[in-house]
């Protein structure tokens, strides 16, 4: 089944759109309105509107060829180290990035068996985009 | 667990983040000049096959301190970026342009952006928002015939 996503906020030039997965936004959005993590996120979704590189705050969940289309957003002040997985895709000349699934304290350097299983279901997600 | 499925939900995801970005924060807007300037730092050291370590040695620095700069932990000093432009061998043009005009900064580059990324998964389409969602003033909707899969 098709999942849906909704657009929260978009560049000037409608070029790049950030986008939450509906089913997760309970989850998703609360997290980005903590203290600390709002004033992160206000730097990613610049970054990302931009067009800018930053492996530090945004990059691509690089392990396998099921999952070349998941990115992640990476949350590391103050102590936390914390993950928003997306999916990206583009067309039309226009960059979608949805924000699909939380990964709260992540603590080892490699990936674990079960995110790396979440990553290649997430890249596999049909999306409809809600404006 | 809540559910975001009804018009008036989804309304306050896309308000959630436009009050917030309407006040002025210095501490952003100096972190978004520094950013601006190490994406073009990632760019061109990637472009030279160059990692954390190898840019930390060519600027006389650790590599803990350019991750704390690209974190946004720590502000860039302009002692750093002219080393940056010393090691790379590149030189930072300026540019201004006012917040009102159309020339707004967009570096969107696809190509690059996408570099090496292979078949991308997953179907979309778009649809447009039930008529009671307030869609923001002047956003374009892409249609359903602008679709096209890029894999």
């Amino acid at each position: 089944m098709k999942r849906e996503a909704v657009s929260i906020d978009f560049n000037t030039h409608q070029t790049t759109y950030i986008m939450v997965d509906i089913q997760n936004a309970s989850t998703i959005m609360p997290y980005l309105n903590r203290d600390g993590v709002d004033s992160e996120f206000k730097d990613i979704r610049s970054i990302l509107k931009e067009n800018l590189r930053n492996k530090d705050k945004y990059r691509r969940a690089d392990f396998s060829d099921q999952a070349r289309n998941v990115f992640e957003m990476r949350f590391t002040r103050n102590a936390r180290n914390d993950r928003i997985y997306c999916q990206e895709i583009t067309f039309s000349g226009k960059r979608f990035i949805v924000m699909v699934e939380l990964l709260l304290f992540k603590k080892s350097q490699k990936i674990p068996k079960p995110t790396r299983s979440r990553i290649k279901t997430i890249g596999g997600y049909e999306y409809e985009l809600l404006f | 667990m809540n559910s975001y499925s009804n018009s008036e939900r989804l309304e306050e995801l896309s308000n959630f983040f436009i009050s917030n970005d309407t006040k002025y924060d210095l501490d952003y807007e100096k972190r978004m000049v520094m950013y601006r300037i190490l994406s073009e730092v990632e760019r061109v050291a990637d472009e030279k096959k160059l990692n954390r370590k190898d840019l930390a040695a060519l600027i006389g620095t650790s590599p803990s301190y350019i991750t704390q700069l690209f974190r946004g932990t720590k502000i860039i000093n302009i002692e750093t970026i002219a080393k940056f432009q010393k090691a790379l061998d590149i030189t930072f043009e300026i540019s201004a342009c006012s917040n009102e005009s159309e020339e707004v900064i967009d570096n969107l580059n696809l190509d690059q952006i996408y570099e090496n990324q292979g078949n991308i998964q997953g179907f979309w389409t778009f649809h447009s928002f039930p008529p009671s969602y307030n869609q923001k003033e002047n956003q374009v909707v892409p249609q359903e015939s602008e679709f096209r899969r890029t894999a």
